[in-house]
C-alpha cells in the first residue's frame, strides 16, 4: 500500500504558496494600473537627477515589467492551484512552471537591455544592478530546471499507467 | 522507446548549476570567516591601543550573532551543490538526491527565521552603537523572500520524493 503522507504535505504547502502567488499577482496588478494612470496623466519620474529616459518611455518600461511579472506570478498561482488539487506530474502543471521560468528569463533579458540603454544615455557604467540581474537569471533557470524534473516524473507516470 | 532528451538536458544544465552553486557556497564560507575574524581583529587592535570607552569593540561582538546564519547558508549551498552533482551523474529520483534538497530547504528556512529574530532583537534593544543594523522593514521583506524560497525548495524536494516513490513502484512492477 502506497504512503500518501507526502502527497498530503505537498497539497497543504501548495495552498500556502498559492496565497503568496496571489499576493504577488495583486502587487504587480496594482503596479500595472498605477503606472498606466501615471503614463496617461504624464507624471514625472521622482528622483534627484531627473528622468533618465523620457517620462513616457520610462512609464512604458515599468508597465511592461509589471505585465511580465504579473504573467510570471499568474503562472505560479496556476501551478500551485494544480498542485493543491493533486495534479502533481501533469502536462499542464509542468507547462505552467516552465512558462513561469521562461517569462522570468525573458524579464532578465529585457532588464539587461534596459540597463545597457540607460548606461548609453547616461554615459556611465551602472554595475550595482548587475547582481540583482544575475539573481533573476539564476531563479529563472532554476524554475525551468524544476519544470524539466517534473517532466521526467510525468514521463515516468505515463509509463507506469501504460504498464498497469 | 523512452525519450531521454529531457534527462540529457537536466544532466547538462546540472553541470553549470553545480559550478555556480560551488562558487556561492565558497562565498558563504568566506563570509562566515569574515564574521568570525572581524571581532578577533578588533580585540587585537584594542589590546594594542586601548581606548577608555570604545563603542566599536562592543558592537563588533554582535557580528558573531550573524555567524549561525552564515553557517546555515553555507550548509544550504553545499547541499545544493551536492544535489546538482548527483543530478549531473544521472541520479534524478534518488533518496540521497531528495535528501540533499530537503536539507538545503530546511537550512534556508531556519536561516531566514534566525536572521529575522536577530534583527527584531536589535530593533527592540535600539542600541545607538548598532545604528543601522536593525532595519526591521528591510529584514521583513527579506524574510518573506527567503521563506518563500525555502518553502519552494522543500516543496520541490517533496515532489522529487513523489517521483522517487513512483520509480520504486515501477522497479517493483518490472
Amino acid at each position: 500500500m502506497r504512503n500518501f503522507e507526502n502527497k498530503e504535505k505537498i497539497v497543504q504547502v501548495s495552498g500556502g504558496l498559492k496565497i503568496i502567488s496571489l499576493m504577488g499577482m495583486l502587487f504587480w496588478g496594482q503596479g500595472i494600473i498605477t503606472f498606466l494612470i501615471m503614463w496617461i496623466s504624464g507624471a514625472q519620474q521622482p528622483g534627484e537627477n531627473g528622468p533618465i529616459l523620457e517620462p513616457n518611455s520610462w512609464h512604458f518600461n515599468l508597465i511592461l515589467v509589471s505585465v511580465v511579472e504579473f504573467i510570471v506570478w499568474w503562472n505560479f498561482w496556476s501551478f500551485f492551484s494544480r498542485l493543491k488539487s493533486g495534479h502533481l506530474f501533469d502536462p499542464l502543471t509542468v507547462k505552467r512552471l516552465n512558462r513561469a521560468g521562461w517569462w522570468k528569463i525573458g524579464i532578465w533579458i529585457y532588464s539587461i537591455i534596459l540597463m545597457c540603454v540607460e548606461n548609453k544615455l547616461q554615459r556611465q557604467l551602472q554595475t550595482h544592478v548587475l547582481s540583482d540581474l544575475l539573481d533573476g537569471l539564476f531563479v529563472g533557470v532554476g524554475i525551468v530546471f524544476a519544470a524539466w524534473l517534473l517532466r521526467e516524473g510525468q514521463t515516468m507516470e505515463e509509463e507506469q499507467k501504460l504498464t498497469v | 522507446m523512452r525519450n531521454f532528451e529531457n534527462k540529457q538536458k537536466i544532466m547538462k544544465t546540472s553541470g553549470v548549476m553545480q559550478f555556480i552553486c560551488g562558487w556561492v557556497a565558497l562565498g558563504a564560507f568566506f563570509q562566515g570567516m569574515v564574521i568570525l575574524g572581524w571581532p578577533i581583529l578588533h580585540i587585537i587592535r584594542h589590546l594594542h591601543s586601548p581606548a577608555p570607552s570604545s563603542p566599536d569593540l562592543h558592537s563588533t561582538f554582535w557580528f558573531w550573532f550573524k555567524l549561525p546564519f552564515s553557517v546555515l547558508e553555507c550548509i544550504a549551498w553545499i547541499n545544493i551543490w551536492n544535489f546538482f552533482g548527483r543530478l549531473k551523474a544521472g541520479h534524478i529520483f534518488d533518496a540521497p538526491t531528495v535528501r540533499r534538497l530537503a536539507i538545503a530547504g530546511k537550512c534556508m528556512l531556519t536561516g531566514a527565521v534566525y536572521v529575522y529574530i536577530f534583527d527584531f532583537l536589535l530593533f527592540l534593544l535600539q542600541n545607538p552603537a548598532l545604528n543601522g543594523l536593525g532595519k526591521l522593514g528591510d529584514s521583513t521583506g527579506e524574510l518573506m523572500g527567503n521563506l518563500t524560497a525555502g518553502l519552494a525548495i522543500i516543496l520541490a524536494a517533496w515532489l522529487l520524493r513523489e517521483g522517487q516513490m513512483l520509480q520504486e513502484e515501477q522497479e517493483l512492477t518490472v
